[in-house]
């Protein structure tokens, strides 16, 4: 039972992870392969702050929400200076930038031996101890987020993102801070990575390098490509299936180090079948190009 | 003395991939990151050949840069392509190039393993020396044969048909097909060439160094930062740029760590792409002459 929760809580984790894409990318055009990256902030931050600081849970939230998002819009606004390939070349470089920190800055995040002993979340009185729970709690920061995303999607911020999706010179010629909405909606995207970063780590209990390298930042861009960019239940429909094909492997007898390379392997091949099937779905990205 | 032979090496081989990348991204005009994955391959295929199979060096190479030359060629025309003609951004053409890279080089971790493999067997020869620099036989053979491939691409650039033909493609695709270039033959013929390239510098890197399956997208990536550095569609940029990049790495492996050569390289990168997004030279990026 106990594996059944580890699965649901990390397809709700990759869900999350995927949706916070969904702003920046299927939005504003925004493609970015650094949210690994912006993942792995939100863990090591709320490892270091509760290992070393014993700050409470809901303040770690806190901090680690608003250390990403500024990052990510210092980050936002540096990327913005470039366009489409360069973008994606210029957050591969965050990426192996913040994880070469994550693995190198030994007396801030203890290097490649990771972070461990992470206290357990404690808020308004009630501690969480039992897999279930962290599972309730997983499933309403979830649903948050969920609802987060679509209010924003729909309000005038999330139209005018539709609108610069479609003819981003028009949006500025009717007096749009174009360059500001985008960076915000990488803003929010990011501080949104770290919601599922921090549970991690107080989850795991444990955080390391290893878990938020570049390869990581392409399983989530695969999520939110094969659930569709604007989708909100296509990315949980995607990260569910991407999240338990290994198990389906694991039961087929493979053995588990095997196991990972074809996981890897099956999602590579599924962009690539959904990039024949759909090139031309996505309205917005391939629009906002072209 | 012998740092410098060490920067005249590491930079090269960053020509020789920079190159490769450089002349399908010529006519084809999207970042074909599978190319990573050929160089790892390559790297892997010849190790196979040489070492375990024990074919003669020769053939052993004629075969590696066949193999990779046709592979090359067929993930570009049954897959890179269609998908090129089909979707109007190049940021899709070059998410599926990243779902092929992922396919590949899990494929080489399952064939081969995740361990670092290297050629070397016995005894490190002493090598011969040359003003205090030590230098092996195979280094003697990487240095010769990457200049020769160097050269040959600059007088098939400059001086041939098919040179002049690919310089016209890239300017305008369309005006060069209104005067009677066949466009689709030169791409391919550019992608056969890029994988003969990619192959060299596999060869070139298990010759001089440890490999894993992953290697080919650390190289792949300082041949591009090399190729923006220098300004795209030049290659004597691209050897500065080589240059530049190798000398940074020695000497941040000299003065300081070696684990900083990564996140240094790529913070230059950034660096570049945000002050001088046109290279050294001054020519402008594809996207930003809009």
């Amino acid at each position: 039972m106990n594996h059944l929760y580890y699965l649901v809580i990390f397809v709700l984790f990759y869900t999350m992870l995927a949706q916070s894409l969904i702003l920046p990318f299927g939005y504003a055009g925004l493609i970015s392969l650094a949210s690994a990256g912006f993942y792995g902030i939100g863990a090591y931050s709320a490892a270091i702050l509760s290992v070393n600081f014993g700050y409470p849970f809901l303040f770690v939230l806190l901090v680690s929400i608003l250390v990403s998002g500024i990052l990510s819009f210092i980050v936002a606004i540096v990327a913005m200076r470039t366009a489409d390939d360069y973008l994606i070349i210029l957050t591969i470089g965050i990426q192996i930038v913040l994880f070469s920190l994550m693995n190198n800055w030994v007396s801030l995040t203890n290097g490649p031996y990771g972070i461990a002993n992470i206290l357990n979340i404690s808020f308004l009185g009630i501690t969480i101890l039992s897999n279930f729970d962290f599972l309730i709690l997983t499933i309403c920061l979830s649903i948050g987020i969920f609802i987060l995303i679509r209010k924003i999607s729909l309000s005038p911020y999330g139209r005018v993102l539709i609108a610069l999706s479609e003819d981003e010179i028009f949006c500025k010629s009717i007096g749009k801070n174009v360059f500001l909405k985008k960076a915000i909606s990488f803003s929010i995207g990011g501080s949104i990575t770290a919601i599922p970063g921090v549970l991690y780590a107080y989850y795991i209990k444990f955080v390391d390098p290893s878990t938020f390298s570049i390869e990581e930042s392409i399983f989530i861009l695969s999520i939110v490509i094969i659930g569709g960019v604007r989708n909100l239940w296509g990315s949980v429909l995607a990260a569910t299936v991407l999240i338990l094909l290994p198990e389906a492997l694991r039961f087929l007898g493979m053995p588990s180090n095997i196991a990972a390379n074809m996981r890897q392997i099956i999602y590579g091949l599924v962009l690539v079948v959904m990039m024949f099937r759909f090139s031309r779905g996505f309205g917005g990205v391939s629009r906002a190009e072209g | 003395m012998q740092i410098l032979l060490n920067i005249l090496l590491l930079s090269l081989i960053y020509s020789v991939i920079g190159i490769g990348f450089q002349i399908k991204f010529l006519t084809t005009k999207f970042y074909d990151l599978s190319y990573a994955a050929l160089i790892s391959l390559s790297s892997y295929v010849f190790l196979t050949l040489f070492l375990y199979l024990k074919f003669p060096i020769v053939i052993a190479i004629i075969i590696t840069i066949c193999g990779i030359a046709i592979l090359s060629l067929g993930l570009f025309a049954f897959i890179l392509n269609p998908i090129r003609l089909r979707v109007s951004s190049t940021l899709m053409v070059l998410i599926t190039s990243l779902g092929c890279y992922i396919v590949i080089q899990n494929i080489i971790a399952i064939i081969w393993g995740n361990s670092v493999q290297t050629i070397r067997f016995g005894s490190i020869k002493e090598g011969y020396q040359i003003l205090s620099a030590h230098i092996t036989f195979n280094q003697i053979i990487i240095l010769v044969s990457s200049m020769t491939l160097i050269l040959t691409y600059i007088a098939l650039i400059n001086t041939t048909r098919l040179g002049l033909h690919i310089q016209a493609i890239h300017f305008d695709n369309i005006l060069a097909s209104i005067f009677g270039i066949n466009e689709n033959s030169i791409n391919f013929l550019t992608n056969a060439i890029g994988g003969c390239f990619a192959a060299f510098a596999g060869i070139f890197i298990i010759l001089d160094n440890d490999i894993n399956p992953t290697m080919g997208f650390s190289y792949l990536f300082y041949g591009i930062i090399a190729m923006i550095i220098g300004g795209i569609g030049n290659v004597y940029g691209l050897i500065v740029g080589s240059i530049f990049i190798a000398t940074i790495q020695n000497i941040t492996a000299y003065y300081f760590n070696n684990i900083w050569i990564e996140p240094l390289t790529y913070f230059v990168l950034i660096l570049f792409l945000v002050i001088r997004p046109y290279g050294i030279r001054g020519n402008k990026l594809k996207k930003l002459e809009l």
